[in-house]
């Protein structure tokens, strides 16, 4: 591993982003993993977009923010935030993993500006990334109990692609250990629909 | 998820109150001051929420249920700090915790508590806002050390926050004297691997000794023992730990940085491999100045740049330092927020430590070739990401009916606005109807001035908004201000149950403390009636009955008080949810063809009512929508429809 | 159906609105969302950016372009004319309540009956706050709302939301303003409604000027006298008194204490008369039993005649001097109108 390898969780609140990034922590830190998680919310509950940068490192400890350019994985839970990321953090090496399902703001709602077209941040992300993973996750979300799976699926995806150290064994200890019993068959699942949504994408 | 966030809480507080030690677990900065409290065993914690300093007490709270310790969210700052440094004098370590603006708050009593001293270690944690990204101000609370003549720490990590929280507490002890503990956002809301010690008994017993008072007389005397006792904390800095250096020995350029903002310096002095050109001064230990060591460093290097979070605090106090210390170490370059090398305001990154470090150094950052790439591809800016209240929030029933009666009314009447969720009156969302927004209960204050200028001809109205929690925090003094001067003036209480901006912690109108115990609710209209003017109670969601309800009101006379009476949709939506189903009638909607110009979502901007562009229709985005059903009264058509969701 | 040339919104209310122009009539009202009447003001809730114009197309008060004669013109003082006569309502009930004759409570109580109108826009008393248009299907209750109001009232509100409840045949007692504004609701490109099969029957109301409300309730509690209001009158010349009911009674001022009040955009009026209606209705001076009414359009006519043969209407010439009186005074008025427009 690099210096540090360097993950970015982006999306707006409410989307579970916070939460996702705790669980890739704990699950780092039982790994021995040295572990930062910087949080950026701001006023999230109201719409506003949340970002988690993920650092983990086998023999430092980093700052809170992740330096220009230099995210190794992005995580986008929504795909206008997903591209606000690429120009000050990505790279010609960066993975994306981009859900493609808008969250509208206010200001496109009301007709202040307009949401980019979605195949036009498809094709900028894929021309710029490394690998681009563009994916219907909300949907298979639904599919599996609601939008606030979203997050569970990504994180599998995440877990199936390298350079991410953790498997979704990793994630599942994690889950198992402060989600009840009943609420983990469907979690485990959507990490899974995650991981088989990169098989997919890549066949 | 919800389920599993609530549990994941609780693990965390278990962690925090986890008696055992010697292990490291993953902890956010404010949960590291919160264990490093407990560490110091710390018996008595207040506060008032605020962004980002929250999760201190909310999780001092959590660890109260296991532990012996007393937690409470106060009505406001100073009394935070008053009620802690009663522990204090009665011998028992405590803290108080709070945003910067809150620091304002407990200045008066600060700077007279610092001359009266204390005796049972009390720490006074604030967390900055840099940027204010959830704050009023970018305010950097340090000055107050420096004001108050008090130690100040700085911890730069959330390993170190807990060290230095503990520390805090012996050193407080050790010169009887409060010390501040400062952090910024960006640390409080880090999470990082910690090392935890093992807690202590907590078997403290209070006792005030009637023998030893705490006055500030006289005050001369108290104002050099003061002094005094900095000199001591001054003392140990100069070999405190928590100050370090890392660099060759003579250094092209001497960073001295303080807090989270070191490791933007640190990463990018190691990105642009100046590892053997430039020396870092880390600072844990910011006032007083550890002078010898200062020079020590000083000596080293003519080249200095400050890298610190939010003022040029050190800048100014190493310059000034240096001013008499000149002839021991020589002449100097400095650089930082003041001379303008660093940018005077907002948040530093390491991306800002980038380009100054690669300017100073002529060294060009190999990624602007990437940056141009994605520019050539995207050559405008992206949409911004417009705040607005949730979908089903009161505020926006609130703000449309005070924006209605205003239009009826037709005097130029404008709303004085205040602290919390509902400052966002000032943009589209509350339909900007807010027009001044300062400090806690500063609307009131405002209201109360306008309310006696009809002397020099104001004949406009003006109402006054105020949540509950800040109606009780600050909001109190301005009503009964107006009241005492007969001024006119108009209180719309946004009472929604909850302190909402900063995560539903408990103030006084609830029936629960911070530590989850009954106890009986302030009654906020028998509080105003007992003021001796009217009160009137009306329901944001009934915008039409509300604005009429206002209206009438503005045409009134002399202080006058309405309730307006939701539940914050985020709790509402906890218990249980809203009683509707919305629906667009697709037939009803007239869309383009309307003549309202879309005004259901380029006027109401509830994020839960969308326009469809390809049918150039309204339609309820049923993943967002809560169904909480003002938007039904507001299509010219009548197309949006609310109907009653069954009982199953 | 949206131009894309119009002024929009910006134009009503630079031009009618911010210069205090308005004359509350209410057809800018209830049409789109952005504007509002509420205790006698028009007032605009929001802005509304779209370039259409409809609300300004169809005030009254905005200046048709090169429309006017050069100069008043003989005998069209009072506008077209089909038949003027005198009328009362022969039920004793509706001219107890009436202010007059009672003739359009009793034409529109009629015409509800008959199911010539579906429902009747009219004019409430006010409650806690200004008199405001409403529209009545019950034909019983149409003598709640019989008397005049001195004001406005944004009347026309209450029609653009009966036709957005779907009503085919809608009834209109209005003032001049209101009248001229249905015409040119009707004529307007930008208002897609066909409001002239929508609306059976326009009953105008003679009309000399009218009162910004919340200025004479300004005077009024200046004057300490306190609402609710009953009823206002106005006595018909040499009285030159206005009369106010409160709960306290009837209280009297000089009408030169009341005029500061008056509309500004009303002094910019020339009709009189409710010239764009299908039947007119005032006082007959002297008389105050009996209504003038000008019979105007052929459905106009048959209204009235049926009224009368079912014994709802009894009529008599009107005096010679009592025309000229109604003529003299409409002329006055036109002048008026075209003096302080040209002023302007």
């Amino acid at each position: 591993m690099a210096m540090a390898l360097n993950i970015i969780i982006t999306g707006v609140g409410g989307q579970g982003n916070v939460l996702a990034s705790q669980i890739i922590g704990r699950a780092a830190v039982n790994r021995g993993y040295n572990v930062t998680i910087g949080e950026t919310f701001g006023l999230s509950q109201r719409g506003g977009p949340v970002m988690s940068h993920i650092r983990l490192s086998e023999n430092k400890t980093c700052g809170p923010l992740i330096p220009p350019n230099m995210a190794h994985m992005v995580v986008g839970l929504e795909p206008l935030e997903t591209l606000r990321v690429l120009k000050e953090f990505g790279n010609s090496e960066t993975v994306f993993i981009a859900n493609a399902r808008p969250i509208y703001p206010l200001n496109v709602i009301a007709g202040d500006v307009e949401y980019p077209d979605l195949e036009w941040i498809r094709d900028v992300l894929d021309q710029s990334a490394g690998r681009l993973y563009w994916l219907d996750a909300t949907d298979t979300a639904v599919e599996l109990g609601g939008p606030i799976m979203l997050n569970m699926i990504l994180l599998g995806a995440l877990c199936s692609l390298s350079p991410f150290p953790l498997d979704t064994g990793d994630i599942e200890t994690v889950l198992t250990a402060f989600l009840p019993d009943s609420k983990l068959p469907a979690n485990i699942k959507a990490l899974a629909m995650g991981a088989e949504l990169i098989h997919r994408y890549e066949n | 998820m919800r389920r599993a966030e609530k549990e994941k809480e609780e693990e965390g507080s278990e962690m925090i109150s986890d008696r055992e030690g010697g292990k490291e677990i993953l902890l956010q900065g404010n949960e590291a001051i919160a264990r490093g409290a407990l560490e110091a065993g710390v018996a008595f914690c207040a506060g008032y929420p605020g962004n980002p300093s929250s999760e201190i007490i909310e999780n001092l709270a959590k660890a109260s249920q296991r532990l012996p310790i007393y937690v409470e969210w106060s009505v406001n700052e100073k009394v935070a700090l008053e009620a802690a440094t009663a522990a204090s004098f009665a011998g028992c370590r405590a803290m108080a915790c709070m945003k910067q603006n809150g620091v304002n708050v407990t200045s008066d009593f600060l700077t007279n508590l610092s001359l009266s001293g204390t005796k049972g270690g009390l720490v006074l944690v604030s967390c900055d806002d840099p940027g204010g990204i959830s704050s009023t101000n970018e305010e950097d609370a340090r000055w107050f050390a420096r004001l108050a003549c008090i130690p100040l720490l700085e911890p730069a990590t959330p390993r170190e926050a807990l060290e230095m929280t503990r520390w805090a507490f012996v050193l407080s002890e050790a010169i009887e004297n409060i010390v501040l503990l400062r952090s910024v956002s960006r640390l409080s809301h880090t999470r990082s691997n910690v090392l935890i010690r093992g807690l202590p008994e907590f078997d403290v017993k209070a006792r005030f000794d009637p023998d030893i008072p705490f006055h500030t007389f006289p005050v001369v005397d108290k104002d050099r023992a003061r002094h005094e006792k900095l000199n001591r904390a001054a003392h140990d800095f100069e070999t405190s730990v928590f100050n370090s250096y890392d660099g060759p020995e003579n250094p092209e350029l001497l960073i001295i940085s303080s807090g989270c903002a070191w490791s933007y310096a640190r990463e990018s002095v190691e990105i642009l491999r100046l590892e053997e050109r430039v020396g870092l001064l880390k600072m844990g230990t910011t006032w007083p100045l550890p002078q010898e060591l200062l020079k020590r460093h000083l000596r080293q290097c003519d080249q200095i740049l400050f890298v610190e979070e939010i003022d040029a605090f050190l800048e100014d106090n190493v310059k000034a330092f240096c001013a008499d210390a000149g002839e021991e170490t020589g002449t100097k370059v400095f650089m930082g927020r003041s001379s303008g090398h660093i940018p005077l305001c907002g948040e530093l990154s390491p991306s800002i430590l980038l380009q100054v470090l690669g300017e100073h150094f002529d060294q060009a950052w190999e990624q602007d070739r990437f940056q141009a790439h994605v520019n050539s591809l995207m050559p405008e800016d992206l949409p911004p990401r417009a705040f607005g209240f949730c979908p089903g929030c009161p505020h926006r029933g609130s703000y449309y009916a005070i924006k209605t009666a205003l239009a009826w009314d037709n005097r130029d009447g404008f709303v004085s606005g205040d602290i919390g969720c509902y400052s966002l009156g000032l943009f589209p969302t509350g339909f900007n109807q807010v027009k001044s927004v300062h400090a806690m209960g500063s609307g009131l204050g405002l209201a109360s001035g306008y309310g006696k200028l009809d002397l020099f001809g104001f004949d406009q109205p003006v109402i006054t908004v105020c949540g509950d929690s800040t109606f009780f925090h600050a909001g109190l003094p301005g009503l009964i201000n107006a009241k005492f001067n007969r001024a006119d003036i108009l209180l719309l209480i946004l009472d929604n149950s909850a302190t909402a901006m900063t995560g539903f912690q408990p103030h006084p109108g609830i029936d629960t403390t911070a530590m989850g115990q009954p106890t009986d609710p302030v009654d906020l209209e028998s509080l105003c009636r007992s003021l001796g003017m009217p009160v009137e109670v009306a329901d944001p969601y009934d915008i039409n009955e509300s604005a009429r309800t206002i209206y009438g009101l503005l045409k009134q006379e002399g202080p006058r008080v309405l309730v307006m009476r939701r539940k914050c949709a985020l709790v509402q939506g906890r218990e249980g949810g809203f009683p509707y189903r919305m629906r667009v009638d697709p037939d009803a909607c007239a869309g383009e063809e309307c003549g309202c110009n879309r005004y259901c979502t380029r006027i109401f901007r509830c994020p839960g009512l969308i326009w469809n562009t390809l049918s150039k229709k309204a339609e309820i985005d049923s993943v967002i929508c809560v169904g909480c059903g003002i938007c039904a009264d507001i299509c010219p058509q009548g197309a949006i429809e609310r109907t009653v969701v069954e009982e199953e | 159906m949206m131009s894309e040339t119009g002024t929009g919104q910006r134009a009503l209310i630079d031009e009618i609105i911010n210069q205090d122009l308005c004359v509350r009539c209410g057809a800018c009202v209830g049409f789109c969302p952005y504007f509002s009447y509420f205790d006698g003001q028009v007032v605009v809730l929001d802005r509304c950016q779209a370039s259409a114009d409809r609300c300004f197309q169809v005030c009254p008060v905005a200046r048709e372009q090169g429309t006017r004669e050069p100069r008043i013109r003989e005998g069209s003082e009072i506008g077209p004319i089909e038949r003027v006569f005198m009328a009362r309502a022969m039920n004793s009930d509706i001219r107890e309540v009436a202010q007059y004759g009672g003739v359009v409570t009793a034409l529109v109580t009629y015409a509800l009956e008959q199911g010539l109108m579906e429902s009747a826009v009219l004019t409430d008393r006010g409650d806690l706050f200004s008199p405001e248009g409403r529209e009545v299907q019950d034909k019983s209750a149409v003598r709640q709302f019989s008397g005049s109001r001195y004001t406005a009232s944004g009347g026309l509100a209450a029609l653009n939301r009966a036709v957005k409840q779907g009503r085919r045949k809608i009834g209109v007692v209005g003032l001049p303003c209101q009248m001229s504004a249905l015409a040119k609701m009707a004529e307007s490109t930008e208002d897609p409604r066909d409001l002239d099969d929508r609306i059976t029957m326009k009953l105008g109301l003679f009309c000399t000027w009218a009162l910004d409300f919340r200025k004479l309730v300004e005077f009024l509690k200046k004057q300490g006298v306190k609402g609710p209001y009953v009823k206002f009158d106005i006595p018909p010349p040499p009285a030159e008194i206005f009369q106010v009911e409160s709960e306290e009674g009837w209280t009297e001022f000089p009408l030169s204490e009341i005029r500061p009040s008056i509309q500004k955009g009303c002094l910019l009026c020339e009709d009189m008369t409710a010239e764009k209606s299908d039947i007119s209705v005032g006082v007959v001076e002297g008389q105050q039993q009996w209504n003038t009414v000008i019979v105007r359009t052929q459905r106009g006519a048959e209204l009235l005649d049926k009224a009368s043969q079912d014994g709802w209407l009894e009529t008599g010439p009107l005096p010679p001097e009592n025309l000229e009186h109604l003529k003299d005074a409409a002329r006055g008025k036109r002048e008026r109108g075209r003096r302080v427009r040209d002023d302007q």
